[in-house]
């Protein structure tokens, strides 16, 4: 599937729009759409939406050795998943320009700056770190990825907490989160990424574009900007700039975007660390909209899940371990498996339908007794008028006379193909 | 016959079903045969061929040994992986592992984990420093049908047949050193054994399917067995079938599942 | 649908939330939240489909399962190829033929029964999306504990075995099953009751669900 192709009417509107100071969702060229952040059960998932854009995103640790490089730090990955579910035409496991693009620009705004303590991370030096990775997945694509992947990316990092270990010498021990509380990771600051579109020139600067609006513009000027009002990134691209005024402005503007958004991350973690106190938290469940027609919610559901008494009664089966590599299932007695000169063993009497016979060292076969059911069919199938071809009867004669005649293994082959076609 | 065959596949194979015979001559409820080699490489620690019908699979076990994961220092390693290379049958292709492989290892490793087949702990030799790995690779040679009943079966056998060498890791030096003379078996704590079903119609059950069954029918149900209680049954979509038609496929698959033990134990005896 | 009236004793005050319409871009969309566990699905067809993947008779369906970490693994192509299977006997896929259905699920929040609630979300964004379906379907996951006389769909810890029934809403046959861990015959025909019931909650739910806007729109 190819992405949708941008029609010359739509762009040429889009474009008349902007110059008459309008944007096609009717707001301000220097308003950002409305963000909400929402964190999960779990330590370092959040789901983040940007107007219709929602990412989610998850952090997990686990125990690598470091780089040789760096000895003493824990290591941090950054991944950025676009599915179809962002867009159709995103392909599933398969990396697109966009989510290139997108992962490198949080790999500048969290591991280039500097934000995350990663000297923190370290376990035992030049052995053992922890290894920090974040997950973004895109579930719906409609502008501004980048700006909302950070802030997911970052409300994430600042949510998860990572299993206390212990380092004993030789030994480390990691403690499971009832044992100890799990840490927090240490944040030097908070980047996010603000993101402008620009049409004619630059003189005309739209904050927080949505998909349509950064396919029409000339260029467009990502920044990466921190709660301390510094610039710890920057990223243009499109038609050059006749004059830097605009990526000063852009700054300017940048700054109090990012520390709203900052803010906001903030409230929503202690908004989170109060809630999780509760008995009826229930993580991103909570985040759903329950007051649109589009959705419902049926609370104590008399479900019933308790067990039959009768159960109680039950013995268990008590399973016993055997040791060694032969089965127990029986006892060789019980099985009666005495396998006689021609290599037949009759396992059970005259019920069984099938036949378990030893061919020679190392292999068994199972075969089935006599082909009953094509002799009975025989009359059957010539009454009928549809035309059925009966399976030759010699087929089913030389069955039964191989089974009993020697015991040479290329004989056996000739038993199977002869049965089954 | 042929070209009726070939152009009405299924019409075909619903006139023989109308008269309780299938096109190879069985009868809907009647299993092929089954062939079972153990100890079939000898560069393995442990190897089974299973033949079900024209269906072959062969598995091989071989242990490594290396470090434990720091999460879990006293646990070993038990990798199942299912191959179906496009040597089996024309519909796989050449390079990565296709879906159907990627869900067949997925399922059986899950049933080795859930079932319990091996304690990983017996697969430590030193906590934190020493484990074995056991890497069971299971390659279908032959894809005509229940190749889950040939895969888990020839799991089975392998792990049955393996020994592995004894280690000795000193703590202080941290030297290993093996003993080839001194073979150990696996303690086996479960053995799951699969069999299958495809449904034709709504209402007909065809016991152990071939290849070509598989791919006419409306869906599959695989039962697994062990010790004589159910480990898990996997009917993933396709036809409805009622809790009596389900009752029966548990019922029958625990017969075979006996005649599977002891064809694994005569094979097993003989070596 | 009259939800059977036996099942009087509430054990766990289960809860059911769903949002459809969640998604702008996909034409169906659902985030379903059964207790704490949370999955979305969205459902794009039927489109265009890739020549060397156009079936001239039927739609051609397919389906991704998206962990929430981790890039996807074997475990995830199990649950995508049941996912499927069900979904190829739901859907009416010969109302479409050489169109593609795509099905995407996103893990949101794992707190067990996974398969189940994704396999009900699934359902949920295909009423959304309005896609041709022989007959709806519902899942219901059951955990058996071997220490507590009781079953369970959410506990996850200390669970001897699970097994997870997919029913349909035209009749009582099983349309899917997907089992783990050592299960007795008593057991397992009580998992089946106990399923089969509250399979009907979950038919109840999207009937409700549907009325609520089909009326208004």
């Amino acid at each position: 599937m190819r992405d949708n192709i941008l029609s010359t009417c739509e762009k040429n509107f889009l474009l008349q729009a902007i110059n008459e100071n309008k944007r096609l969702d009717g707001r301000q060229f220097h308003e950002c759409r409305n963000e909400t952040i929402h964190f999960g059960t779990d330590w370092g998932s959040c789901l983040v939406t940007l107007g219709e854009t929602r990412v989610l995103a998850q952090v997990s640790c686990d125990i690598q050795p470091p780089k040789a490089s760096k000895p003493n730090d824990g290591l941090l990955y950054v991944h950025v998943e676009m599915s179809p579910m962002a867009a159709l035409h995103f392909e599933s496991g398969r990396q697109s320009d966009i989510s290139v693009q997108v992962n490198r620009l949080l790999e500048k705004c969290l591991k280039e700056s500097k934000c995350v303590d990663l000297e923190a991370l370290c376990i035992v030096s030049d052995e053992k770190v922890w290894n920090i990775r974040i997950d973004l997945n895109v579930m719906n694509f409609e502008g501004n990825l980048a700006s909302c992947c950070s802030v997911a990316a970052l409300a994430a990092l600042a949510h998860f907490r990572h299993p206390d270990v212990t380092s004993t010498g030789e030994k480390i021990i990691i403690h499971p989160a009832s044992e100890k509380d799990p840490i927090p990771i240490n944040l030097h600051h908070y980047p996010v990424i603000i993101s402008y579109a620009l049409f004619n020139n630059g003189n005309h600067i739209v904050s927080d574009p949505t998909a349509l609006e950064e396919k029409v513009a000339d260029s467009l000027l990502l920044l990466s900007v921190n709660s301390y009002r510094e610039i710890c990134g920057m990223h243009f691209e499109g038609a050059p700039l006749p004059s830097s005024d605009v990526v000063i402005k852009c700054s300017r503007n940048a700054v109090n975007t990012a520390t709203h958004l900052v803010k906001q991350i903030k409230k929503a973690l202690s908004d989170d660390l109060e809630k999780r106190s509760r008995a009826s938290f229930g993580g991103l469940s909570d985040s759903l909209d329950l007051n649109h027609i589009f959705s419902r919610i049926e609370e104590n559901l008399r479900i019933d899940f308790k067990r039959e008494c009768s159960w109680r009664d039950e013995p268990t089966p008590d399973v016993k371990p055997d040791i060694g590599g032969v089965i127990k299932m029986e006892s060789d007695e019980d099985l009666n498996l005495d396998i006689d000169s021609d290599g037949i063993s009759d396992s059970d009497g005259e019920d069984s339908k099938y036949s378990v016979k030893s061919v020679n060292q190392k292999t068994a076969e199972l075969i089935s007794k006599g082909p009953d059911l094509l002799d009975n069919d025989d009359t059957d199938m010539s009454d009928n008028g549809e035309v059925i071809e009966v399976p030759p009867k010699s087929d089913a004669k030389n069955l039964e006379e191989i089974e009993l005649s020697g015991d040479s293994e290329e004989e056996d082959v000739v038993v199977l193909d002869s049965s089954i076609k | 016959m042929e070209h009726y065959k070939s152009v009405h596949p299924l019409k075909y194979y619903q006139d023989y079903l109308a008269h309780d015979i299938r096109p190879d001559g069985r009868g809907l409820n009647k299993f092929r045969n089954v062939a079972i080699n153990v100890d079939s490489i000898s560069s393995a620690n442990g190897s089974t061929i299973v033949r079900i019908g024209n269906t072959c699979v062969v598995c091989g076990i071989k242990g490594e040994l290396g470090p434990p994961k720091a999460e879990e220092p006293q646990n070993g390693f038990l990798i199942i992986n299912v191959d179906l290379p496009p040597l089996c049958s024309s519909q796989f292709r050449p390079g990565p592992p296709s879906e159907k492989a990627q869900a067949l290892t997925a399922y059986i490793n899950n049933i080795a984990q859930r079932s319990n087949i091996i304690d990983l702990k017996n697969l430590c030799i030193e906590a934190d420093k020493l484990v074995w790995t056991v890497y069971c690779d299971i390659v279908c040679l032959n894809y005509d049908g229940s190749v889950v009943d040939a895969c888990l079966a020839s799991l089975i056998g392998s792990i049955l047949s393996v020994t592995l060498p004894k280690v000795h890791y000193n703590a202080e030096t941290s030297v290993i050193s093996v003993d080839e003379d001194i073979p150990i078996p696996l303690t086996v704590l479960c053995k799951p054994i699969a069999t299958s079903f495809a449904i034709f119609n709504d209402d007909i059950i065809l016991a152990d399917p071939c290849g070509e069954e598989e791919s006419l029918s409306n869906g599959t149900v695989t039962v697994i067995i062990a010790n004589d209680e159910l480990h898990s049954i996997h009917k993933p979509g396709g036809n409805t079938l009622s809790e009596q038609q389900i009752q029966k496929c548990t019922s029958e698959a625990k017969e075979r599942t006996i005649l599977i033990y002891k064809l694994i134990q005569a094979a097993m005896k003989q070596r | 649908m009259e939800v059977d009236a036996d099942a009087e004793e509430i054990l766990n005050a289960d809860s059911l939330k769903c949002e459809l319409n969640t998604l702008s871009r996909a034409d169906g969309s659902s985030v379903l939240c059964q207790n704490k566990t949370v999955m979305a699905a969205a459902v794009y067809g039927p489109v265009e489909v890739k020549h060397h993947k156009m079936l001239i008779d039927k739609a051609y369906i397919e389906v991704i399962y998206k962990p929430k970490c981790g890039i996807s693994q074997i475990g995830d192509r199990l649950f995508e190829s049941i996912i499927g299977s069900i979904c190829e006997t739901a859907i009416l896929s010969s109302f479409y033929p050489r169109t593609a259905i795509y099905l995407i699920i996103q893990e949101l929040q794992d707190c067990g029964a996974t398969l189940a609630c994704s396999i009900n979300s699934t359902c949920l964004a295909l009423i959304h999306a309005g896609v041709a379906m022989n007959f709806l379907f519902a899942a219901v996951t059951c955990e058996i504990h071997s220490d507590q006389n009781q079953l369970s769909q959410f506990q996850q810890e200390n669970r001897k075995s699970e097994i997870t029934f997919v029913f349909e809403n035209t009749s009582d046959r099983i349309l899917a099953v997907d089992s783990y861990g050592e299960i007795s015959e008593v057991e397992y025909k009580d998992c089946l009751k106990k399923c089969r019931n509250s399979s009907k909650v979950i038919f109840k739910f999207y009937q409700d669900m549907i009325s609520k806007y089909a009326t208004k729109m």
